[in-house]
């Protein structure tokens, strides 16, 4: 009886129907004796790889295959070998991707190397007809079984036994029963018996499914004969490449080898022997392993933009890098090529390129176009449920009014998982005091279960995935609700199943820096070269990236990050000699994964205090970086060092790091690493210490070249800012900003000299747009104004010149009176008419609209105007408030001015001179960032501003559990508390938090 | 003839009638909120309340932060309902033409009984006197020559008196005031159009012309310029008696569970056909009322091919209209069960047979539905129940 299989299995990756992870379902299985385990989640593959380790590592043999639904008609398919894997993405890709799928009619095409396995007599009898081979009918307890017997003998099929695995025990209906009712968008109350699980639809052990099959004991045994008739060693670690232009293996390399030529030629001005060894070196690993046909394909995707940011372990590519791909001299960096590519490395390399922002689109519109659906698709997210969906959907079912959830949800933090989130409900600070009732603790029960399983899937930020020849045969395809076809996996199988992805991303920046550097060139007629570009050359951009004054500058500008370079080189004697660009990379490297204390250590080596690595094997490795791990190579390079790791294995283990599912391994690794070290006689806590720093690093760092990468993009910005402030400053908000509201920004301008303008009828552009020492506000700014009212105006103002009033603009442009009238409220037209006219024009609007309407009878006299009374000043600050989403004409806490003469508040711009002192000062909240502390407490640094400069502050945890109920950004805010000063820059640690009046 | 028109205005008429029977909660901030949950919103401010910052639409939780003394009170529609009853009363010993505008709130048009009950503002003087005395309850009245201003002049006062506004000087009376007072200026309308014009007192409008101020308002503006004017000549309507009898239920707790929402709809049913029943009538028309946990309403309407009043059939035509009707997640928290467009029933006796005898046997399940209503008319409605009318385990 051991030889039983459970052929219908659903995990959680059965979108809106299973409830446990693959891991549970195999270990479950394991302990019942199974020894093999099919997976056949709803109409999908959606977790094959992850179930294919699953199972191995459970020590079952793994059978493929899905339930297909469709309609009226359910059948389950089980792979029997590689055609019927094929044959099983393609019917699941046209049950997604077609509107008249019909089930029998596929399966009829696509039978071959598949079980079917049903109770639809719809699905049996057409097949049945040419041929039996390979149908079974499902009897499953619970499911009319008595009635797919009669179906068996009368078609003469043989029956099989599958209980239809959804739960593990009886006390998991709960769960399911909800997540059907938040798939279906209902109550549990009004789901129908169809429409779940039932709760004899559990994994069992087959000495209990034995007892439901008295009548039929072939069931059991039919169940065992198909499961010995299906593949299970499967193997999906064959990389899979795209090919270029159909050309062959040697074609494709010719072509690459000369292409690397030119560039080298181009990039350097002629090869030296440097860079011919290195070039020969690269291609002669890339001949090898046969990634020819996926640098040309790379190559001619990013060719589709001028400015681009190839990241990621490829920029220490020096093919990369003459294809360009890359922008980062790999030679002048000192960019390890092995990194990227090695010959120990199995799986495929990974370039990441980003492209402006605006263009991204279009250029996966065009990747898909060359290679066509057929071949090349997106890749997936898989969404499943975060702390606060999980909460929020669970709350809906239960029927809790919308305002009552939100109440609780925004207080959850988007990062939070599931059961972190129950957790913090009942212990984090900004609950407390609120007894959740009776309901609230059920949903959180419920909740808190909900982990893993996939609501649906989404698009991945820009993944592609290209193959050479069906991509169908590989994995099923879904479109997406943008129209374009994604894959069922995410990006972790995709690569488990030897999918190559291409990233391509979207990137705020470059369209920063094109924007601006267009604006230059309109303005000054000066035109900087792209590629050749030095922008470290200027030293007004050291001496601004030095200070850390870099609010708008690309991935540095931070809080965190600007303080960072403050500490690092406010010591202008100690850090002369420092190599900026290199120490950039490095900041860029560690502010993103590691504690505080790292980095305090960090900055006070980069000082000049003396340092010891935590022993001497690691000299070499950590020399460049002051004897602390940054970059995510130098994890596989300290495994390498002080446990004898090989290449290979350092470098997986590094994988395994970044990689979500990993607690399983990781143990694996560091016994591994424990023992690799013992054996070279290392102390034991030495071993400790130097695994717990690797683990600080856990999923977050990046490696070297990518930083390389990153940090150039962030000098170019920096000069633009340095030399160009307006125009960048212009093109930063245009974009959309990044980590600061466009608030924030304009303060940012105006402490840079600018002179912020208000919209102008006449002079705003769409976009923000900057000339010397002005700052234009566009008229994108106004909020709600449509894109084509816009446009319109754009249009009309640039065929028949400026306005001359407002007469002449109504008569011109036929606009919505909503939009006429939002541009008159955001003061658009105060240049022509004045602003004391504003209700006035209003009186015209109308009066115009009205008489355009046919409003006005024959013979009636036109409505005379009246003449309205101006605004006063509080309404236009209202206005000013209400049409552009915040104020402009001035900084906010000037209208606190009599308040803030009677309490003398200390002036940013001062706060050093404070130091060790107890202080009162003012702020406007600009950004905040909530962390826990080493015990795991919340606590919070924000950043404010004053009149005269940002200052940062810290609530720690006492202040932050006492006061972060108050906190809100729309009010000065007034607080007390000591000012610390550390490496040359003072924050402000609250003790007491305020408002001002 | 100049007309009398008074306007009584009880401020927060919920907490003045809990005030009546808890004499504690005098002179301490109250708020009314349905439910016990903490979001809850409030729907009834205390002056007391309001004048910590709390006013109407504020979530339980932030209310409670803002004034922590603050007590709170379920909403009470049958007490609600019995005063609204005994104001009617007692304004009714003065007039016939009374007309309730909301809770706590009626005209009185006392036009040509001066000679019977004295000057307007006498009259008032006295209304508001006999409502201290009967009553318990403090409000202000209005006196005005018609029913727009006699409304505003009742919320001009800050405390409760008589404001008797001179006739002939309504538009200088209102013309000072912020044009929210006007009906049909809510917060939308003040906000959007007349703040952007820069209308801000009563005064301001009228001093437009109508086609000025219809380009702002449409259709809307005469009646507008009108009512800025100070002129309304709409009259005192008593409330029309709808044929159509009707039963509510608030649940114990708001719910979601469809089992517990038709055991109440089954309860509500019962009581409906009862009276139906009593009164001889037969339904075509069942309208159902979802109220929401969010505070949002929703009706259905279902009507029925046949007049029915038994129990059985009424309870499937309604179960029906609730499945149809409750599309929503949220919990509901009470339940509205209307019969309209009712009718007489079969009462035609029998010709030729004495009046006496026993008429033709009546079909089996009017009989014991007469059964049924026998035994709860003696022993009460719990005596005996459907028992899809019972809430499950």
């Amino acid at each position: 009886m051991t030889d039983f299989v459970a052929l219908h299995v659903h995990s959680s990756f059965s979108p809106g129907w299973g409830v446990h992870g693959v891991e549970e379902l195999c270990a479950a299985a394991r302990a019942m004796g199974l020894r093999r385990l099919a997976l056949t989640d709803r109409n999908g593959l959606y977790g094959i790889p992850r179930f294919l380790e699953a199972a191995r590592a459970a020590g079952l043999a793994p059978i493929i295959g899905a339930e297909a639904l469709a309609g009226e008609h359910r059948a389950v398919l089980l792979a029997r070998d590689a055609e019927g894997y094929g044959n099983l993405c393609r019917l699941l890709s046209e049950l997604h991707c077609r509107s008249d799928f019909d089930l029998p009619t596929a399966l009829a095409r696509y039978r071959r190397g598949l079980f079917i396995i049903t109770d639809h007599a719809a699905v049996l009898a057409p097949l049945r007809r040419p041929s039996p081979e390979g149908l079974f009918v499902e009897l499953s307890p619970g499911h009319g079984m008595h009635r797919a017997l009669a179906l068996a003998r009368q078609l003469r099929l043989p029956p099989v036994a599958t209980s239809r695995a959804t739960l593990l025990t009886e006390q998991d209906l709960d769960l399911h029963r909800v997540l059907r009712a938040v798939a279906l968008n209902t109550k549990l109350s009004r789901l129908k018996p169809g429409e779940t699980a039932t709760d004899v639809d559990i994994l069992q052990s087959p000495e209990k499914l034995i007892h439901h099959f008295p009548h039929c004991p072939e069931a059991m045994e039919n169940a065992a004969r198909i499961a010995g008739q299906c593949r299970t060693d499967w193997d999906f670690s064959a990389t899979i490449f795209p090919a270029f232009r159909g050309l062959a293996e040697e074609e494709a390399f010719a072509v690459l080898q000369r292409r690397a030529d030119d560039g080298a030629r181009r990039r350097y001005g002629r090869i030296d022997a440097t860079v011919a060894a290195r070039l020969h070196k690269e291609l002669a690993i890339i001949r090898d392993k046969g990634f020819a046909h996926y640098f040309l394909v790379v190559e001619e995707i990013a060719r589709q933009s001028p400015r681009t940011c190839g990241r990621g372990s490829a920029a220490a590519s020096l093919v990369a890098y003459c294809l360009g791909i890359t922008h980062v001299d790999p030679i002048r960096h000192n960019l390890f090529f092995e990194r990227f590519l090695n010959p120990g490395r199995v799986d495929p390399p990974d370039i990441d390129i980003d492209f402006p922002w605006d263009e991204r689109d279009a250029v996966l519109d065009f990747a898909l176009a060359r290679y066509g659906a057929h071949r090349a698709a997106m890749v997936a997210n898989q969404v499943g449920f975060k702390g606060r969906a999980a909460l929020r959907e669970v709350a809906k079912v239960f029927g809790l009014p919308e305002a009552e959830i939100r109440a609780v949800t925004e207080r959850i933090s988007g990062y939070w998982k599931a059961d972190q989130t129950a957790g913090a409900v009942r212990t984090h600070p900004l609950f407390r005091g609120e007894a959740l009732n009776e309901d609230w603790q059920r949903v959180l029960h419920l909740a808190q279960r909900l982990r893993g399983q996939l609501r649906h899937l989404s698009l991945h930020c820009g993944g592609l995935v290209v193959v050479p020849d069906e991509l169908r045969r590989y994995v099923p395809v879904e479109v997406s609700a943008k129209g374009l076809p994604v894959i069922q996996w995410e990006k972790e199988q995709a690569e488990a199943a030897g999918l190559v992805k291409i990233d391509i991303l979207g990137n705020r920046s470059l369209a920063v820096i094109r924007d601006a550097l267009e604006a230059v060139r309109k303005n000054t007629g000066r035109d900087i070269d792209y590629a050749s570009w030095q922008p470290l050359d200027d030293a007004a951009t050291r001496k601004l990236l030095r200070a850390g004054e870099t609010m708008g500058c690309f991935y540095i500008e931070s809080p965190a990050t600007r303080q960072l370079l403050k500490r690092m080189f406010d010591d202008e004697e100690a850090t002369a000699g420092a190599d900026l660009f290199e120490h950039l990379i490095m900041a860029s490297s560690i502010i993103r994964p590691a504690a505080n204390t790292f980095i305090r250590e960090f900055v006070a080596r980069m000082r000049g205090q003396s340092w010891n690595c935590l022993h001497p094997l690691l000299d070499e490795v950590l020399a460049e970086t002051y004897g602390i791990a940054i970059y995510q190579e130098q994890i596989t390079q300290v495994a390498m060092a002080l446990a004898d790791f090989s290449a290979f294995e350092g470098d997986q283990l590094r994988k395994i790091l970044s990689k979500k599912h990993k607690e399983k391994k990781l143990a694996d690794y560091r016994q591994m690493f424990l023992a690799g070290g013992k054996a070279k006689e290392i102390p034991e806590d030495t071993l400790a210490e130097v695994w717990a720093q690797i683990l600080s690093f856990a999923g977050y760092s990046f490696c070297k070249p990518h930083s390389a990468s990153y940090a150039l993009v962030s000098c170019k910005s920096a000069w633009l800012k340095a030399n160009y402030p307006a125009e960048f400053m212009a093109a930063v908000i245009a974009n959309g900003g990044g980590y600061y509201a466009p608030f924030a920004y304009l303060s940012e301008a105006r402490r840079l000299g600018l002179r912020v303008l208000p919209p102008d009828i006449n002079a705003s552009d769409a976009p923000y747009t900057g000339q010397g020492h002005n700052l234009r506000v566009g008229l994108m700014q106004i909020q709600g104004l449509g894109r084509q009212a816009l446009d319109l105006l754009l249009r009309t103002r640039r065929e028949g010149g400026p306005f001359v009033d407002f007469r002449d603009f109504l008569r011109r442009v036929r606009m919505a009176s909503a939009d006429v009238m939002l541009l008159i409220k955001a003061g658009c037209f105060d240049v022509l008419e004045g602003r004391e006219r504003r209700p006035t024009l209003l009186w015209q609007l109308l009066a115009d609209r009205h008489d355009c309407d046919g409003g006005g009878l024959l013979f009636a006299e036109p409505v005379a105007v009246p003449d309205a009374p101006a605004y006063d000043n509080e309404t236009i600050l209202r206005q000013e408030r209400e049409c552009l989403g915040m104020l402009l004409s001035c900084h906010p806490l000037l209208l606190h001015r009599r308040e803030l003469a009677r309490l003398k508040p200390v002036p940013a711009n001062q706060l050093r001179q404070w130091a060790g002192r107890y202080v009162t000062m003012v702020g406007w909240w600009v950004t905040g960032k909530t962390v826990q502390d080493k015990d795991g407490r919340p606590m919070e640094f924000v950043s404010f501003e004053d009149t005269t400069a940002l200052f940062d502050v810290t609530f720690f945890p006492r202040a932050y559990e006492r006061f972060c109920r108050q906190l809100t950004r729309h009010r000065p805010y007034l607080l007390k508390g000591k000012v610390e000063e550390e490496f040359g820059v003072a924050t402000l640690n609250v003790e007491w938090v305020g408002f001002v009046a | 003839m100049e007309r009398d028109i008074l306007h009584l205005a009880i401020p927060a008429f919920a907490i003045a009638l809990a005030r009546v029977s808890d004499p504690d909660l005098r002179r301490r901030p109250v708020a009314v909120a349905p439910g016990n949950s903490e979001r809850a919103l409030l729907q009834c401010v205390s002056a007391e309340a309001r004048a910590e910052g709390i006013c109407e639409g504020m979530a339980v939780y932030r209310a409670r932060r803002c004034c922590p003394a603050l007590i709170l009170l379920p909403p009470e529609p049958r007490q609600m309902a019995r005063g609204m009853r005994a104001l009617q009363e007692l304004a009714g010993r003065f007039s016939p033409l009374l007309e309730p505008a909301a809770p706590g709130r009626l005209f009185l048009d006392l036009t040509g009984s001066r000679r019977l009950l004295g000057p307007g503002r006498d009259a008032a003087a006295r209304l508001e006197r006999e409502l201290g005395r009967d009553l318990r309850l403090a409000g202000s009245v209005g006196v005005a020559g018609n029913k727009l201003v006699s409304r505003i002049a009742a919320g001009y006062l800050e405390q409760p008196g008589v404001c008797d506004i001179l006739r002939g000087s309504e538009r200088h009376f209102i013309g000072p005031l912020p044009v929210a007072v006007l009906p049909g200026v809510g917060p939308a309308r003040s906000r959007q159009l007349l703040q952007d014009l820069n209308l801000r007192r009563v005064e301001e409008v009228a001093a437009l012309s109508v086609a000025q101020l219809r380009l702002a308002l449409g259709p809307f503006a005469p009646l507008l310029h009108q009512r800025a004017c100070g002129i309304d000549p709409s009259p005192v309507r008593p409330p029309q008696r709808a044929p159509c009898l009707g039963e509510e239920t608030y649940l114990t707790a708001a719910d979601n569970d469809d089992s517990a929402l038709l055991a109440a709809l089954c309860r509500l049913v019962e009581d409906c056909g009862r009276r139906l029943r009593r009164l001889g009538r037969q339904t075509r028309q069942l309208t159902l009322t979802l109220m929401y946990a969010d505070g949002v309403t929703e009706r259905g309407t279902a009507r029925l091919p046949l007049p029915h009043d038994l129990d059985l059939p009424l309870l499937a035509a309604a179960e029906e209209l609730f499945l149809k009707s409750c599309r929503r997640r949220v919990r509901l928290k009470g339940l509205r069960l209307d019969c309209a467009r009712l009718e007489s029933g079969p009462r035609q006796l029998d010709l030729f047979t004495a009046a006496p005898a026993a008429p033709a046997a009546p079909p089996v399940a009017a009989t014991l539905q007469q059964a049924l209503d026998r035994l709860r008319e003696r022993y009460g409605m719990g005596a005996l129940r459907w028992g899809r009318s019972l809430e499950g385990p």
